[in-house]
């Protein structure tokens, strides 16, 4: 491994430590992972309630990809948040490894916890709400959730960077994760959601939800892969831009607290 | 002497208009490699703000700073490569994550290398006086403790050029006393210490040289023994004795100055302010208090506090 | 006069609480996520189903109005002593010349009416842009109901702010809180569509009552909802003795 290799993954080390801070292996059993099948649940039943067994199977599809968002969203803010409550980002900023390179890894765990919570799902909640029939189809179409578990944490931690010079970061990343929720069309068919289905079409799990339900329905998915991947792309560019900004911000005004 | 940090015509400004603070006005001095220079001034006299700019954290409004031949704007990442910054206070760690962690993180952020990593995490550990709570998590450390692991990140990516903003801050005598220790051996190591402090005693223990800043500006740099000389007076006689207290009106006469005088009828003190030693001021001391019991004759050195208050009364 | 005092003081401390828990909720980020966001979302759901009469809707709509409802219980006033540990003032909260279960109270009842009528606001406006009639039951229930859930959430807020305050991990463990109530809670999701053993879980939750009796004018469940709620204040009230009393004896909690 050579020797910038070795400093990110020591990033990315840094990063499970404070997952594992936040959530101790006792508190990713008894509140971390009964909130996921039981968020899961809550949206595939309510779908239920709205529009029958099919508007369960519907949402069971969508929920599987949103219900990460705890992880790839709300719990990745805190890793910039945190940086800004210890005032612990100028260390960055004066280290040798880009303050963007170390926060993306710190990133993946958050990553991975999204993709163990869509495996958890497939295997408790969908046949708990009577979906066992679709547990071997989505299996075939994992990679496409584990694109949108990545584009997802992306977009969590641009939030969570924009957010956190601020008092603001809890009022974003829910608010993002609630237009995911709804905009991606996870619960609801994007075409009865108007103008604001094409304001979806730049979040994340938008077109990975998509791509999933067309490959289920035996349609053409690839485009729509493809444009997840568009949508990483954009959002690693805002995750970017708006680490940079902060930096540029920081040295050009300076900061009270060294951030 | 190679210089180790050069400034040019420094400048720094917050704000605008009718809201504009200028932090540094148009400062310039250089340091040499492996010179310790003391950086004092009152509160907001722009002391923080120069450790920022040479750390590479804030840029300059305008002029230039260079430390180890590299410009801090233009060779930003070469010059993270060399330098240290350490702000004190309880805040610049993550507090639920051991000591440890910390470090190793930060080091490794700062450029510690893979090889003879651990070794050096221990080492450093020890030299600051904290090996034994390595696995402790930071919040529940001492203030002092914080500090010594701030120094501890400060020093272990081993920096050419280490900027020491308010390093004994918050710390008893004793941690204080230890933490001066560590510094002092940095010196014999080449490194080049740039230290703001508002102890004096870090400065008469650690300094070679002091610069007073003001309102921006140096208002002063000398030496530590030149600074010293700036409290008016090389020492301070103190006598002390019973009985009816004595007239010294032979001392203004020859040309001594009495600081200070206590007398409560039964016990009497004497402070007599030396502005250059010369044989005869025994001589005028022993025959001013020739008719008195004197009990005890103390000489104190200067006060580096009362150097500190002439040279910024005069900036003032 | 020194009666009036003594009977003035414990009403002005509980005035003053809701007061200030009313002025700090306003700068609480989380309230806009709950009263706001969280409501416009389930209702975006929910009204996507077009066949519902307006009676029907009216149903939902309380549904989801105590759905968010219990957001607010945990998040805002589960979270009131929480709040106070991380800003350093718990121990003006918990230790003066008031009853400290008092002071919480009072804060948690600020807490719920405010986010009671926040909540009214939202779902008003959000049925005013969808145009979609809707049929709610009479004025005198709906007070009552409203009125007994404010007191409910007051109640249940006392017990939460309590336990949670043990944990450093609370932020964790209140959003845990908040999807078994969800779904096991008899609000949006219909206890039929939940396994049968688990269908007794509703009957623990007063907003379950509180919903039947608004909904369907049902006195008995009115009965089920006082019943929960005075479980709660007994609950609540020991167990933040008992918080008090291991606070002081042990020092585990950061008082100060």
């Amino acid at each position: 491994m050579s020797e910038r290799l070795w400093r990110l993954n020591t990033a990315h080390r840094m990063g499970w430590i404070s997952f594992f801070k936040e959530y101790p292996p006792k508190i990713l059993a008894l509140t971390a992972i009964p909130r996921v099948l039981l968020q899961s649940a809550f949206f595939v039943l309510l779908a239920g309630v709205v529009g029958g067994f099919a508007a369960e199977k519907f949402a069971l599809i969508g929920v599987m990809g949103t219900t990460m968002t705890i992880f790839t969203v709300t719990s990745i803010c805190d890793v910039p948040i945190l940086e800004a409550q210890s005032a612990t980002f100028y260390r960055h900023r004066v280290g040798i490894v880009s303050p963007f390179a170390a926060l993306m890894c710190r990133g993946v765990p958050h990553a991975v916890a999204g993709m163990c919570a869509a495996t958890l799902i497939l295997s408790a909640v969908a046949p708990a709400t009577g979906h066992s029939g679709l547990v071997t189809d989505l299996l075939a179409y994992f990679p496409i959730y584990l694109l949108m578990a990545v584009t997802c944490t992306i977009g969590g931690l641009t939030i969570g960077v924009l957010s956190s010079p601020s008092d603001n970061q809890v009022l974003a990343s829910n608010l993002y994760g609630y237009l995911i929720l709804i905009l991606s069309g996870a619960v609801i068919p994007v075409e009865r959601l108007g103008v604001f289905g094409d304001l979806g079409m730049v979040l994340p799990m938008h077109h990975g939800v998509a791509a999933v339900r067309a490959a289920l329905a035996q349609q053409p998915w690839a485009m729509a892969v493809l444009m997840e991947v568009a949508v990483g792309a954009l959002w690693i560019t805002l995750a970017w831009a708006s680490v940079a900004y902060r930096v540029r911000l920081a040295r050009v005004r300076g900061a009270a607290d060294h951030s | 002497m190679r210089h180790a940090i050069e400034v040019e015509g420094l400048t720094r400004r917050f704000g605008r208009g009718a809201q504009e603070v200028v932090a540094l006005d148009d400062v310039s001095f250089t340091v040499g490699a492996g010179e310790i220079l003391a950086l004092l001034g009152a509160n907001g006299a722009g002391k923080t703000t120069l450790a920022k700019i040479l750390s590479t954290l804030l840029l300059p409004t305008s002029g230039t700073a260079r430390v180890n031949g590299l410009d801090i704007v233009r060779d930003e990442r070469k010059v993270r490569a060399c330098t240290a910054v350490v702000f004190g206070g309880d805040r610049g760690l993550y507090g639920q994550l051991s000591a440890l962690d910390n470090l190793r993180y930060f080091s490794v952020l700062n450029g510690v290398g893979r090889a003879g990593l651990q070794a050096r995490l221990q080492g450093v550990l020890d030299e600051v006086g904290i090996a034994h709570a390595a696995d402790r998590p930071v919040e529940t450390f001492s203030k002092g403790m914080k500090q010594r692991l701030h120094i501890a990140i400060g020093i272990i990516s081993q920096p050419q050029v280490l900027l020491l903003d308010e390093p004994t801050v918050g710390l008893d005598p004793i941690e204080a006393q230890r933490l001066r220790e560590a510094i002092a051996g940095l010196r014999s190591r080449g490194v080049t210490v740039l230290l703001t402090s508002h102890y004096l005693l870090d400065v008469e223990r650690l300094a070679d040289r002091v610069m007073v800043l003001g309102n921006g500006r140096i208002s002063h740099d000398m030496s530590l023994p030149e600074f010293v000389r700036q409290a008016g007076y090389a020492a301070m006689v103190v006598i002390t004795g019973s009985g009816s207290a004595p007239r010294t009106s032979a001392l203004a006469a020859a040309g001594l100055d009495e600081a200070a005088r206590s007398d409560d009828g039964h016990r009497w003190e004497v402070r007599i302010r030396i502005r250059q030693w010369s044989p005869d001021i025994f001589a005028i001391i022993s025959h001013t208090f020739a008719d008195s019991v004197v009990d005890d004759v103390k000489v104190e050195q200067v006060r580096l506090e009362d150097a500190f208050a002439a040279v910024t009364g005069r900036a003032r | 006069m020194r009666r009036d005092a003594a009977t003035a003081g414990p009403v002005l401390a509980l005035v003053e609480s809701a007061r200030i828990q009313f002025h700090l909720a306003r700068r609480y980020p989380m309230m806009i996520v709950l009263n706001v966001v969280q409501p416009l979302a389930l209702l975006a759901i929910v009204l996507q189903r077009t066949d519902n009469g307006p009676r029907a809707l009216g149903e939902l709509l309380i549904s989801v109005l105590l759905t968010c409802y219990w957001g607010n219980i945990i998040w805002t006033a589960g979270g009131v002593l929480r709040r106070d540990r991380m800003s350093g003032t718990l121990a003006r909260t918990l230790l003066n010349a008031q009853d400290g279960r008092l002071i919480i109270v009072g804060r948690c009842l600020g807490a719920m009416v405010t986010s009671l009528v926040t909540l009214a606001i939202t779902s008003a406006a959000v049925l005013m842009v969808a145009q979609r009639p809707v049929e709610l039951p009479g004025p005198a229930w709906l007070a009552m109901g409203f009125a007994g859930v404010a007191i409910s959430g007051t109640a249940l807020g006392l017990l939460l702010a309590t336990a949670l305050l043990h944990s450093r991990h609370g932020v964790e463990i209140t959003a845990a809180l908040m999807y078994p109530v969800f779904v096991f809670g008899g609000l949006l999701v219909p206890p039929e569509a939940v396994p049968a053993a688990l269908r007794w879980l509703s009957w623990l939750i007063s907003l379950s009552w509180a919903r039947d009796f608004m909904v369907h004018a049902d006195w008995l469940a009115g009965l089920g909802l006082i019943l929960t709620t005075a479980a709660y204040v007994a609950i609540g009230a020991r167990l933040f003795q008992r918080t008090l009393d291991l606070a002081r004896k042990e020092g585990t909690l950061d008082l100060v």
